[in-house]
């Protein structure tokens, strides 16, 4: 100011003088606010009138209109630029505001994982700048709430070594229902505005919104849940009443005609009928083991132990399982110096025998089936190959499917529940192969299974124990 | 014979002392393990069988306190699920295992293998092995196949030797590991393999499809020779 009125000693001309003290007046309105404008303008007005108009004699008329039109206008002016800097000050906070609405919004629409899209709605709470820390308690979780800050927007005050803190509780609210509560510790010395609680209120608004999303989505999943398990529970009735009765007929017919000792029983029938309740035993002992094998496979239960297995003996374990009739139409073919695999040995095994006894099942007892193994640098395949039925056409994936039977086997007498082939497939999967069915060209199926060999190989190992070895 | 036969079921116990006296066995019976490890050492039997899932003191404490004063032959019965159960049964001491449901000839079979193995042992292991073309001298630590010598390395003698000493039993790999190569090996699986393979390729007529050595995944071996 004072170099303003320096400045005009140089100037004579009052009319432009009075345009320096109202660019004051507009640079305070603008960048101080309304007060300061109020201020410098009628600053602006005593300094006019003491030090430039003194000189001159008040008695002029014309010089008191331009006084008083001098401190209207820069008072009009201050005010004016002040209301303009406020408005444009309230847009941009408005801006900022809508801004994280809109990044809560996408976090609640965008982000599958609850506890995640929670974390960034809360971070944006933290954000706002005279909140100190915000924390979120949920009804259902164990952290016991202070009942003090139980009711909504109540404050308490929290004495620490910088000075008071406010705490200010948010309820989170679902129609009536409470779902929790965020709270907020201010930085010190500090408090919300009008707009800041009620930005925080949205955000906790999109936390209510976001819980009951998830909410429903659980509810979703658990409802698809139910329906399979009511699917599976309606197959296991329908195996029970129907495939462990036909077993436990014969048992019970042929045990109870043999304990019936009214007249005795010609010898050879009476093997014929032990025999039947015998071989009717195996099988319903086998239908136990697939049940057991089914449930593991909807929980999720099998956990292998993995480790370096090797295939030329996990083979010779697989095929002395099978009496030498089958032996004879089984062909091995194993590549020379196959790596190790990195399989649960037993579970692998498991599959083995099940995917050649479907094979030796669904082919013509004349038809040999064909198991190749080669190495595929990561992977060994294995490759069991048959002549027998086939696969349905388009039904290649269908048939790993639980219950699944193909519909001409539906009408055979083949037994069977269409749970082996799930259950390799399951097997495999845990065991972090795959397993795959297609035609085989020229009739029959062709499966095969990729599993991870060994990344080590244990060349180095081998080679020691054979050097222990020789020097025994 | 007699054969004590440990099992909370009574219908199993009922089964198995038709099937056994009919077989020619005297057949002890006792539904739990106190009373089986009772009867065990008041009247000695010369077999046991025992169900590892026994309610109270379960099968293996039985059969670890019983092996603490007793050489008496075991067959365990187990279920169908877990190698484990098998491979710590084995490990305790059992002679070798059946999974439930089985048949009484199955039955049987194990325990005359079981009996006999305990007559041979009792009778000092014989100087010489024959079986199917498999000619093995123990006094000159010399093998033969159909009346050619097949040269193997000490450790696969000692190996071979140890199985056909106990043939049909399965030989679990810690045993094998622990009597040939010695405990600090009783880990190192993968020698083990190594072994066994080298064995069947000098040995059996079809490497990959074994005959006489069989092999137990994650349990162990077997020599299997038919009685």
């Amino acid at each position: 100011m004072s170099c303003l009125i320096s400045l005009s000693h140089v100037s004579t001309r009052l009319v432009n003088v009075s345009l320096l003290y109202l660019l004051v007046v507009v640079l305070c309105g603008s960048y101080l606010g309304r007060i300061p404008a109020l201020v410098s303008s009628i600053c602006g007005f005593i300094a006019f009138n003491l030090c430039l108009v003194e000189p001159i004699q008040l008695d002029a008329s014309s010089e008191c209109i331009a006084l008083a039109v001098f401190l209207i206008t820069a008072l009009v002016i201050g005010q004016l630029t002040a209301l303009l800097k406020a408005r444009a000050e309230e847009a941009e906070s408005r801006r900022s505001e809508m801004e994280i609405l809109a990044e809560a919004s996408w976090a609640v629409a965008s982000e599958p994982e609850r506890e995640i899209a929670l974390g960034k709605v809360m971070e944006l709470i933290s954000n706002i700048e005279p909140i100190e820390s915000a924390t979120l308690k949920l009804a259902g979780d164990n952290v016991s709430e202070n009942p003090a800050l139980k009711q909504s927007g109540e404050t308490s005050s929290k004495n620490t070594r910088s000075g008071p803190r406010l705490l200010q509780t948010f309820p989170v609210l679902l129609e009536d229902t409470r779902l929790g509560s965020v709270m907020l510790t201010l930085r010190p010395e500090r408090t919300l505005q009008y707009e800041e609680i009620r930005l925080v209120e949205s955000l906790v608004n999109h936390i209510a919104a976001l819980l009951e999303r998830d909410r429903l989505l659980k509810a979703e999943s658990k409802a698809s849940a139910l329906i399979e398990a009511d699917a599976l529970k309606t197959a296991l009735l329908a195996m029970v009443s129907h495939d462990f009765r036909s077993p436990l007929t014969t048992i019970k017919a042929s045990v109870s005609a043999l304990l019936d000792g009214a007249t005795p029983w010609d010898p050879e029938l009476q093997k014929n009928l032990l025999e039947a309740a015998d071989m009717e035993t195996d099988r319903l002992n086998k239908l136990v083991g697939n049940i057991l094998n089914l449930s593991k496979l909807e929980g999720g239960a099998w956990k292998p132990r993995r480790e370096a297995t090797s295939v030329s003996e996990l083979m010779s374990s697989v095929l002395s399982s099978f009496n030498d009739e089958e032996n004879e139409r089984i062909k091995l073919q194993l590549e020379e110096n196959l790596k190790d695999i990195f399989v649960d040995p037993v579970q692998i095994e498991q599959v083995l025998r099940n995917l050649l006894e479907n094979a030796l099942k669904y082919s013509p007892s004349d038809k040999e089936i064909e198991v190749e193994v080669c190495d595929l640098d990561k992977q060994i395949q294995f490759k069991i190959s048959d002549r027998g039925v086939g696969l349905p056409k388009g039904e290649e994936l269908r048939i790993f499917e639980k219950f699944y039977r193909a519909e001409p086997l539906v009408e055979s007498n083949i037994p069977g529940l269409g749970i082996g082939l799930a259950v390799c497939k399951g097997l495999v999967e845990a065991n972090g192969g795959n397993l795959t069915a297609n035609q085989r060209e020229g009739g029959g199926a062709v499966f095969q299974m990729n599993l991870d060999n060994v990344i080590e190989p244990t060349i180095k190992q081998s080679g020691s124990t054979e050097n222990e070895s020789s020097s025994n | 014979m007699k054969v004590l036969v440990i099992d909370d079921e009574p219908q199993i116990r009922r089964a198995l002392r038709a099937g056994l006296e009919h077989n020619g066995y005297e057949v002890m019976l006792a539904a739990n393990g106190e009373e089986g490890l009772d009867t065990a050492a008041l009247k000695i039997p010369d077999l046991l069988i025992l169900d590892l899932a026994l309610p109270g003191t379960d099968g293996f404490t039985v059969l670890k306190q019983l092996r603490e004063w007793s050489k008496i032959p075991v067959i365990v019965l187990t279920v169908r699920e877990g190698e484990e159960e098998k491979i710590k049964a084995l490990d305790l001491g059992a002679d070798d295992y059946l999974v439930k449901p089985f048949g009484l000839g199955e039955l049987l079979a194990r325990m005359r293998a079981v009996l006999r193995r305990a007559n041979t042992e009792e009778k000092e292991a014989e100087s010489t092995f024959s079986y199917q073309g498999l000619f093995v001298d123990m006094a000159k630590r010399l093998v033969s196949i159909d009346d050619s010598e097949v040269h193997l390395t000490p450790k696969e003698y000692d190996l071979l030797k140890y199985m056909i000493l106990q043939p049909n039993r399965v030989l679990t790999h810690r045993q094998l590991l622990t009597k040939v190569w010695g405990p600090e090996y009783s880990e190192d699986h993968h020698t083990l393999r190594v072994h066994i393979a080298n064995l069947r390729n000098k040995i059996e007529t079809h490497p990959e499809r074994p005959r006489l050595i069989h092999t137990e995944m994650r349990i162990g071996y077997r020599f299997r020779i038919d009685q």
